[in-house]
């Protein structure tokens, strides 16, 4: 693919079937890579940033002769390994200052203002419940919620059952 | 255990229809879509952040070497510290530019004064009746590998001592310190007022080197000619100490990072709370300051154990001075005796300790 425009990409433009297969990934996942980003770091910036980081892995994988048999599971997976890494290394770094932060407002409403229970819930809940309910979330199945959160497949069910029981109270005290 | 967890289960649905509406904005989807494309364009890994920036122009793939070069160049030159002003790092980031500031190479004679305490197993490393707090100064000759001085001043004589750190203080301020003004300072350290606890002096150039120790308000100056240089130089041995240490700190989990003014410069100070290990070295609590500018360690203050024995130590620096070796005081790596000292001559041989020379003659 060879896509230098002005115009944003569409898998309609792309030349490489490997490139059309990246973006229509894209277009599929995008969306839920995001939701389990913003569930489990609670910010938009940061949020597109994994699934930037997450869709450049598909393509280097693919462009280094990879397959994709399970491609959804793949890139939850993915998602959820450069999240935990986020918020591992967000632990050593500097605290937020306001003379330092030199972004512009975003030009658009935050896509979490309407869920703002939702994540204050989210926020009581360590980050391993956070990702199995953010899977949950966006359909995952056992297979693919076990792999992406390295958990035992066979304890899965009851790890998230937890998981929950543990959300239904973080919301009973948010609301 | 079913495929998936899509049973009906309240307190999912209610997250899954609120978040059902949240979705990647037109701007982000966007900018994500063009860097795939340009990423698929460039047909090579692109390593680095994955941060999004605005798409750069793209004539400027095409500058080629050069432009690359040239850009590398500004990078090392001023973007450094701009990444530091204007972005976060990461306390690890701090601690590996220190490690490799204490070991870079550096021309010409630096003179750094020091604030030196030992305690527990570092203790045996000192004569007897050195321990304490010290003043350090050590004069390095870094074209000359193996040539310096270290005096040390005893802690005590605070008043004269304070003065002539307020003097360098100032001094080193004002950007100002002329060649005649360290002169008078080391000939000042050196009078016979009883401050100076201790000092080494080797020069491999002059094949000479110096041992002085205060033993009982008396100074015995040794001094050997015709000496090979030692394999493992004092400034090395601290170096690399403080090299280890700062690697264990690494090591630590979590590392708390703050910014601070120390005395009107930008630094870093890292605290690590909880235990770092490698070996028989423990580090139970460690804070190290460091300077934002070059990554200098300005102050660093630990304790632990090594191989089940407690030790702490803590360092300040107090001033740093580089200058080339060009304006070399004839006299600068040796140590002079002060009136009432007992000086002792003798020819240098590698097989001899040192300091065992010192405690036979100190018994004698």
């Amino acid at each position: 693919m060879r896509l230098v425009a002005t115009a944003p990409p569409s898998i309609e433009s792309a030349d490489d079937p490997r490139d059309a297969r990246v973006l229509r990934l894209f277009a599929e996942h995008g969306d839920g890579v995001f939701r389990l980003a913003l569930l489990m770091l609670g910010r938009t910036a940061d949020a597109e940033d994994i699934v930037q980081e997450t869709f450049l892995r598909v393509l280097r994988h693919l462009a280094n002769g990879g397959s994709l048999p399970n491609a959804r599971g793949w890139i939850f997976t993915v998602a959820a390994h450069a999240c935990r890494d986020r918020q591992r290394a967000g632990r050593r770094w500097l605290p937020w200052l306001p003379e330092r932060d030199t972004r512009v407002a975003p030009d658009r409403t935050d896509a979490a203002d309407g869920t703002q229970s939702i994540m204050r819930a989210l926020r009581q809940l360590n980050p391993r419940d956070r990702l199995l309910i953010a899977l949950c979330v966006e359909g995952c199945s056992y297979q693919e919620i076990a792999a992406a959160a390295d958990v035992a497949p066979a304890s899965t069910g009851r790890i998230i059952a937890r998981a929950r029981e543990r959300l239904a109270h973080a919301l009973g005290v948010a609301r | 255990m079913t495929n998936s967890p899509d049973d009906f289960d309240p307190t999912l649905d209610a997250v899954r229809n609120r978040m059902k509406t949240v979705r990647l904005s037109d701007a982000a989807r966007t900018r994500i879509a063009e860097r795939l494309a340009r990423e698929s364009a460039d047909g090579t890994r692109l390593s680095g952040s994955t941060t999004l920036r605005a798409v750069g122009s793209p004539w400027r793939r095409h500058l080629g070497w050069i432009a690359a070069a040239a850009a590398g160049a500004l990078l090392l030159a001023w973007g450094l510290r701009a990444v530091d002003r204007s972005t976060t790092v990461s306390a690890a980031e701090i601690l590996g530019r220190s490690q490799q500031a204490l070991s870079a190479a550096t021309s010409g004679i630096e003179k750094i004064t020091y604030d030196l305490t030992l305690d527990g197993v570092l203790l045996q490393l000192l004569p007897e009746g050195q321990a304490g707090r010290f003043t350090v100064e050590e004069t390095i000759d870094h074209d000359h590998p193996g040539r310096l001085r270290v005096v040390k001043l005893a802690a005590g004589e605070t008043g004269q001592h304070d003065e002539l750190v307020r003097r360098v203080a100032a001094l080193d301020v004002a950007r100002r310190i002329g060649l005649g003004v360290p002169r008078r300072l080391r000939v000042a350290k050196l009078a016979a007022d009883g401050r100076l606890a201790a000092g080494l002096a080797d020069d491999p150039l002059a094949r000479t080197r110096v041992r002085y120790v205060r033993f009982d308000s008396r100074g015995f100056l040794l001094r050997f000619t015709d000496a090979p240089a030692p394999p493992l130089s004092l400034a090395s041995a601290r170096r690399l100490a403080l090299q280890i240490l700062l690697g264990l700190m690494q090591t630590s989990a979590n590392p708390s990072l703050a910014e601070i003014d120390r005395s009107g410069e930008a630094a870093y100070e890292i605290t690590i709370p909880t235990m770092a290990m490698s070996g028989p070295i423990v580090l139970q609590r460690a804070r190290a300051i460091i300077s934002r500018e070059d990554a200098r360690l300005l102050d660093f203050d630990a304790a632990g154990s090594i191989g089940r024995q407690p030790f702490a130590v803590t360092f300040n620096m107090r001033s740093r001075e580089l200058r080339q070796t060009t304006q070399e005081d004839a006299n600068e790596f040796t140590i002079a005796p002060s009136p009432g000292d007992e000086v002792l001559e003798a020819r240098g041989s590698s097989s001899i300790p040192v300091w065992d020379v010192i405690s036979r003659c100190l018994n004698r």
